[in-house]
């Protein structure tokens, strides 16, 4: 008889009557321990689905609608001039190539809080002709075009459409009336009709209000578009068309400062931006399947111990240890198959409410988009079930060779301790992994081409930190112990009782506390990193707020609001009474290598003290007006963020080109600033200089110093029944507006925090479950002395909070240390801000206090449910 | 041919020894008891020869297999063909009935389905479980469940049982049935058995008691 | 021809007949034309379009096509100027038949006067994205195509005319003064030039017909569609005529047909002089609309007074458009004159069939 047979034979029997019953059996362990890996697989795979989702949007505005493009040929700043597009055809001459202009900007529906619009505007007439080119479709349809008597879109300027989403959410249909706002420019619209979805788009953005090219030129008053979508149509000389055209293309884009560009080109140009942030989050939720396993393998040590007497009479029987060890392992593998299943459920469900906040975060710091539905790709799936069986086959590799490994005589032998977890003692081990740690900081950032960078060597650090750190953490048992001790006093029998278990930590009292050290040093290292941020960015918005009212267009403040005020506006409010002074700002957004960043010009007046403040990093030699407004051996001075400075590797001192509607201009940077504002950078030059390059005499946004004895309230009043569509706020709101912003921003990380620190609690349930389990004999030994139940459940809970103590001293050191990493090396690496450290010790405060009291709980409920052992007889 | 030889063994934990080169032999289908203090090394002598523990020094022969020839595999295969154990907890394991408690070691040794049916038939018969072959372990009475380790350990066929206290977990009555049962089918069967107990009324189903004291055996004929 | 029934069919173009009459103008019969402004555009007339059809050879190969810009008035006038006008929208069908492959291809394109598509007011001089057709001196020339499977670059040079259909220089369709055009034709192009169709380029000759027709209506409510053909016979001659189909299945009065000496003379007929007998029936299987794509014309010949018997020959069945979102379906293709009595072929012809596919006719009415 082959042995392989035989083998095969038993392992599968050992699995169907052996582990299978016993998960049956311990139903709520086995639960718990599904849930955990979960848990870890959806977080893991619902933050990759909704960082997808969140930035997928991007760009989908006019492909919803009309197919995608092959090109699209946009300027590097401002518009491409009506004027230019007759010349275009001209040139292309006999080429059949489909040209599609393309007006975009951001408005605001009234009535509506402050969210952005994004407003599209194609020729609806010429967009019926987009069918006849490849990927295109039969151009927008929308169900009120049938019925033509009335008003139509070639009648009137005033017909807006949208898709259904938009309809539903804002409860708005055809033929009602909307006011829409863009800057300072009011306009009532009528809504046309809704846009029929088509099967093979994407789904019409919520946020997307199609219009009439001319229409939106003329609600706007801009004489130029966006850009132009450019499609070859599909045929036999196809790719001469694509070749000819692409040649003439590229010099006219050449000639003009325009870029030419695959769709996915601009998405991916656009969409990098925000991966630096998306990665972070991404390797994050990474770190929360790495406690997971941390608790799988306390589990399954935990499962192990249990059932050690069992293996052994396996063993007695004649079962051979591989034969054991494969049981093991296939075990770990089903509970991993398993809970990564129920995790990719439960992480589609969770990437619903993730999206959203991932999608804010990108709105209000790269660029608008919208979020698409949530699109379950088998890729993804099978890469976080992976991910998830992966940790679960790591976790249960050591038990499972424990399992094996001890000889049975020791087995037979009830209680006795195993091996463990034999790395958790190598104390050189933890100080080289910290040590490699501390070396790989000093790694510079890997660049994937011109685009994020991506600070591996800090997240290296990060790792090895981690792993270092939860080594090392058997250092601390013994003082703990001590202190129990000292602190129980000598007549106190329980906490000498656990204070005497903590002396000599088991491998399962290390693998505990080295989960919850893992834990809460990642949610404490968070919370270091928002705090660093915080306190830099509030100082830095009281340096830099200094105006009494903000005005600005309405909409909320994503850095691609669009809005503007007119000449007349500004210098109207200028002149009203009260007002002392103001400073303007006008941004333009633009491409640089292929990058998009944004432009912003400032009168700087020098008068009082009311300059733009700025938070210098390296400050020009002078910063007065005279320093903008000087030219600097023929170029035009600048001053730039520091975003900016990492984004286009450019500093002080250095020179670079900037692409304007009048041509290219040379630029000399002179000063460089701090700015968490915007992650694009910014370029700031006077507006003089502007004026002239964009013919341009709107602004942005300006601020306003009020005379000593106006009312800011007062004030912002009367502006807002004089211009009901401008956003007017004062200096506290604005405030008020920036730290919640920046809240929102971490949205994501304080669900992630949470997450960590709920595994963290409930595997220190699991833990001191194991070790009580384990301890059996002692516990018959203990009420044979006479102990209660309640005596023995208070010793579970000291040894309990002797843990939580021992994974709280280590978290909180692991935590300084990856707060360090994350602010000195990940943070200025991949998104190029300057932080100050600083370490929140109240929320120190408030998660130690969280983690003891919830580890008391937890102790105590597992003590006193497994003092029930009946000491007459053994089970 | 002897179903035991053990010769002059030695073993010893860290520096305390043990087993004192000892030596024993048992004839195919004898029933030997194992007696003497704890900690003589009694079930070190039976972990040994059981496969479970490695010796220091001397051999055991099981029949014809030398144990110091077999690796780890083949110790395993030993305790699947040649040895069984009673042990004094019985050891089923929790989660099989008992018909798969009995059942369990043949599937270890790759036995066909209607055989292997066959023979569990006959054991629980033999054991007088026939009522509660469905059962789960908890659910039987401590003089049930050995049966059941005793069925468990026959159906292998074995040519020697090896017995740790096996009635020492058990009330007086119920000890002597299974005491009676041990007799009856080692008898039929011709399975040799070496029993360690501490009850001299074990011994009454022996032929020969040997007694353990400081690793060394001091042996004793005993009349029944 | 056809050309009217578009007017109103898709929804972003004003409807027929909203109020045009009191600010269209209509043509009138004390106008005299004037060349070359009036091959240009007339923006205070509704309906104007430039049709030319053709038959090319190359390399042994025939070919036929189609290239029509319309001009579709939105609102009287010519008052707004820029890149993205609403005054006015073109749309432009362009087909190409290839008989040996059994291929026909056809596009239609919509744009709205301004930087991507317009029409001078000066002369023939106008543009739909890549499509254009101007004069230059004493040719015309064209560029087409469709998609990137087909592209021609002509040159046609008229041998005659233009000449000017109707007895007073005005084309009527019906009973109302308004319904009515200026027809203007150059009955025989003679063409070369250069055509890439289906991987394979061609240089080609042949003959060509352009009509210009200019009206702010022509639609009488009880018509149902119509049957219209030129027909260039090898004698130098040429035949334009057509058939109104009305309700009940006969054909409205205002039938035509008039024929053209090689000195560009016109003969004007009515039914009482030519018969017009459909036949043949090819089922669309696009539309499901049934053509009658081998009809019998039988007009009395002015040079000798007898009746003579033509019957059109399509070079293949499948010529039919289907609607874009113009909202037009039609068939127009290549033909050759068969003269039933001769037992030879005679000339080459042009056949439009409107009004056979369902919806358009019940949209019509």
């Amino acid at each position: 008889m082959p042995a392989a047979t035989e083998t095969v034979d038993a392992t599968s029997w050992l699995w169907s009557h052996i582990v299978w019953r016993h998960w049956l059996r311990e139903w709520k362990l086995t639960i718990v321990l599904l849930l955990i890996i979960a848990l870890g697989v959806a977080v893991f795979l619902s933050i990759r689905l909704a960082n997808k989702a969140a930035v997928s949007g991007f760009g989908m505005f006019t492909e919803s609608v009309s197919g995608e493009s092959d090109f699209q040929l946009r300027p590097s700043a401002g518009l491409i001039p009506n004027r230019s597009l007759r010349d275009l055809r001209h040139r292309l001459g006999s080429l059949p190539v489909g040209l599609f202009p393309v007006v975009e900007t951001t408005g605001v529906i009234a009535g509506d809080d402050e969210r952005l619009v994004r407003v599209i505007g194609l020729d609806l007439v010429a967009m019926q002709n987009a069918v006849n080119y490849a990927g295109g479709i039969s151009g927008p349809q929308s169900n009120a075009q049938r019925e033509a008597v009335g008003p139509t879109f070639l009648n009137t300027d005033t017909l807006v459409f949208s898709g259904d989403a938009f309809s539903q959410s804002r409860g708005i249909s055809a033929g009602d009336e909307l006011t829409l706002l863009f800057g300072d420019r009011e306009v009532t619209v009528e809504m046309g009709g809704i846009l029929a979805e088509n099967p093979n788009l994407p789904s019409i953005p919520e946020n997307l209000v199609l219009v009439d090219l001319p229409s939106l030129q003329q609600l706007t008053d801009m004489s130029g578009v966006s850009r132009i979508e450019v499609r070859f149509p599909e045929g036999a000389f196809r790719t001469e068309v694509e070749f000819d055209a692409s040649e003439i293309l590229d010099a006219i884009a050449e000639e003009n400062g325009w870029l030419l560009e695959t769709p996915e080109q601009r998405k991916e140009s656009v969409t990098q931006m925000s991966a630096a942030f998306r990665l972070n989050l991404t390797i994050l939720s990474g770190l929360a399947l790495l406690v997971g396993t941390y608790l799988i393998m306390q589990a399954m040590e935990a499962a192990v111990i249990k059932r050690r007497a069992e293996m052994a009479v396996l063993r007695s029987l004649g079962v051979t240890p591989l034969e054991i060890r494969k049981s093991w392992v296939v075990e770990g593998l089903a509970i991993g198959m398993m809970g990564s299943v129920l995790g990719v459920v439960i992480g589609f469900g969770l990437a619903q409410g993730m999206v959203g906040a991932i999608g804010r975060t990108v709105n209000t710091l790269y660029y608008e988009t919208t979020s698409n539905a949530i699109r379950l790709e088998l890729g993804e799936i099978l890469f976080s079930m992976g991910f998830g069986v992966l940790a679960s086959l790591v976790a249960v590799l050591i038990p499972a060779r424990d399992a094996a490994l001890t000889p049975p005589a020791q087995m037979m032998r009830r209680g006795a301790p195993g091996g463990g977890l034999l790395l958790l003692r190598q104390r050189w081990l933890g100080i080289a992994v910290i040590l490699a740690g501390l070396a790989s900081s000093l790694i510079p950032p890997w660049v994937i081409k011109s685009g994020p960078a991506v600070p591996i060597g800090g997240y290296m650090a990060a790792v090895f930190m981690v792993v270092g750190g939860s080594i090392l953490i058997g250092v601390f048992f013994r003082p703990v112990s001590r202190a129990m001790r000292q602190i129980g006093g000598r007549r106190e029998a329980r906490s000498r009782y656990a204070a005497s278990q903590l002396a000599r930590p088991a491998g399962r009292h290390l693998l505990t506390a080295a989960g919850l050290a893992v834990a809460i040093g990642m949610s404490a290292a968070m919370g270091i990193l928002v705090a660093s941020f915080e306190s830099t960015l509030t100082a830095w918005i009281q340096q830099i707020l200094k105006a009494d009212l903000y005005v600005s267009g309405g909409g909320n403040s994503s850095v691609d609001n669009r809005s503007s005020l007119a000449f007349d506006t500004w210098q109207r409010i200028e002149k009203m009474p009260g007002v002392s002074g103001v400073d303007v700002l006008r941004q333009y957004r633009f491409t640089l290598d292929g990058k998009d960043t944004v432009l912003g010009a400032s009168d700087y007046s020098d008068d009082l003290d009311r300059t733009l403040q700025m938070v210098w990093l390296d400050a020009p030699r002078d910063t007065s007006e005279k320093n903008l407004l000087k030219l600097f051996d023929d170029k035009t001075p600048a001053w730039i963020s520091e975003s900016f400075s990492r984004r286009f590797a450019v500093t002080k001192g250095d020179s670079l080109t900037l692409p304007t509607p009048a041509g290219p201009k040379s630029l000399s940077i002179t000063g460089l600033y701090a700015d968490y504002g915007n992650e694009a950078g910014m370029l700031v030059v006077h507006r003089n200089f502007t004026r002239d390059w964009f013919s341009d005499d709107s602004i942005t946004n300006m601020a306003l110093y009020l005379e000593a004895g106006s009312d800011p309230e007062e004030l912002a009043k009367t502006i807002r029944s004089t211009f009901p569509s401008l956003k007017v706020q004062t200096n506290r709101r604005l405030r008020e507006d920036s730290l919640r912003i920046f809240h929102q921003t971490f949205a994501v990380t304080y669900a992630l925090e949470g997450i960590a620190v709920l595994i963290a609690v409930s595997g220190l349930g699991l833990a001191l479950a194991g070790l009580l389990i384990e301890r059996k004999e002692e516990l018959i030994t203990l009420k044979s002395l006479g102990s209660t139940r309640k005596e023995i459940a208070s010793g579970a809970m000291l040894e309990g909070l002797g843990i939580a103590v021992v994974g709280l001293i280590g978290g909180f050191l692991i935590s300084f240390a990856l707060g360090w990493v994350l602010i000195e090396v990940i943070n200025p690496q991949s998104f190029g801000w300057t932080l100050t450290y600083r370490v929140p010790w109240t929320m120190f405060g408030v998660l130690a206090l969280i983690t003891l009291v919830t580890a008391a709980a937890v102790a105590y409920l597992v003590g006193y449910r497994n003092a029930e052992v009946k000491s007459d007889r053994e089970d | 041919m002897k179903a035991l030889q053990v010769s002059r063994l030695t073993k010893s934990y860290g520096s305390v020894p043990i087993l004192k080169e000892v030596s024993l032999t048992l004839d195919c289908g004898e029933r030997v008891a194992l007696m003497g203090p704890s900690g003589s090394g009694k079930s070190t002598l039976l972990n040994c020869i059981g496969g479970i523990d490695r010796p220091d020094g001397g051999s055991i022969q099981v029949g014809q297999v030398d144990l110091g020839a077999l690796d780890e595999d083949g110790l395993c295969h030993l305790r699947r063909k040649t040895v069984s154990t009673v042990f004094q907890f019985f050891h089923l394991l929790p989660t099989l009935s008992v018909r798969e408690n009995i059942e369990f070691p043949l599937h270890l040794r790759g036995v066909e389905a209607t055989e292997r049916l066959e023979r569990v038939e006959k054991l629980i018969k033999e054991v007088g479980v026939e009522s509660r072959s469905e059962a789960y372990p908890h659910e039987l009475s401590g003089g049930e469940m050995q049966r059941v380790a005793i069925a468990r350990a026959l159906s292998i066929r074995p040519r020697m049982i090896l017995a740790d206290e096996p009635t020492g977990n058990l009330d007086s009555k119920t000890g002597e049935a299974i005491l009676d049962l041990l007799e009856t089918l080692s008898d039929r069967h011709e399975t040799a058995m070496l029993m360690v107990t501490h009850s001299r009324e074990v011994t009454r189903i022996c032929s020969r008691v040997v007694e353990m004291r400081d690793g060394r055996l001091l042996e004793e004929d005993i009349a029944v | 021809m056809i050309k009217t029934w578009i007017v109103g069919l898709i929804g972003l173009l004003e409807l027929n007949g909203l109020g045009y009459a009191r600010e269209w103008s209509v043509p009138d019969a004390t106008t005299r034309l004037t060349f070359p402004r009036d091959h240009g555009s007339h923006a205070d007339f509704k309906i104007e379009w430039w049709y030319v059809t053709g038959h090319l050879e190359g390399k042994e190969r025939r070919f036929g096509f189609q290239a029509t810009f319309f001009r579709l008035g939105q609102r009287p006038g010519n008052l707004e100027s820029g890149s993205f006008r609403s005054d006015q929208i073109f749309m432009t069908h362009m087909g190409i038949s290839d008989p040996d492959n059994g291929s026909f291809l056809h596009e239609e394109r919509l744009n709205r006067d301004g930087w991507d598509a317009f029409s001078s007011d000066e002369d023939l001089d106008m543009r739909n994205g890549n499509w254009t057709l101007k004069r230059d001196s004493e040719v015309l020339r064209l560029i087409g195509g469709v998609g990137a499977d087909a592209g021609f670059e002509l040159e046609m040079k008229p041998t005659k005319g233009p000449v000017i259909f109707g007895e007073d220089g005005i084309s009527r369709k019906g009973p109302e003064g308004t319904a009515a055009s200026y027809y203007i034709t150059f009955p025989r192009l003679m063409v070369s030039g250069r055509l890439r169709i289906n991987g394979d380029e061609f240089s080609v000759t042949g003959s060509g017909w352009m009509d210009h027709e200019i009206s702010s209506s022509q639609l009488d409510r009880s018509q149902t569609g119509w049957n219209w053909a030129c027909l260039q016979f090898n004698d130098g001659r040429e035949i334009m005529g057509y058939v109104l189909r009305t309700e009940d299945g006969g054909y409205s009065s205002y039938s035509k047909l008039v024929w053209v000496d090689g000195e560009g003379n016109l003969t004007h007929q009515t039914l009482r002089d030519y018969d017009w007998i459909q036949d043949g029936a090819w089922i669309s299987p696009d539309t499901g609309a049934t053509y009658p794509t081998s009809p019998e014309i039988h007009p009395m010949d002015p040079a000798t007074g007898e009746r003579r018997r033509f019957k059109l020959i399509p070079t293949m069945s499948e010529q039919e458009m289907a609607a874009g979102a113009g909202g037009v379906t039609y068939w127009e293709g290549a033909c050759d004159i068969l003269d039933l009595d001769q037992g030879e072929v005679v000339g080459k012809a042009f056949l439009e069939m409107t009004g056979y596919a369902d919806d358009i006719a019940e949209k019509l009415r």
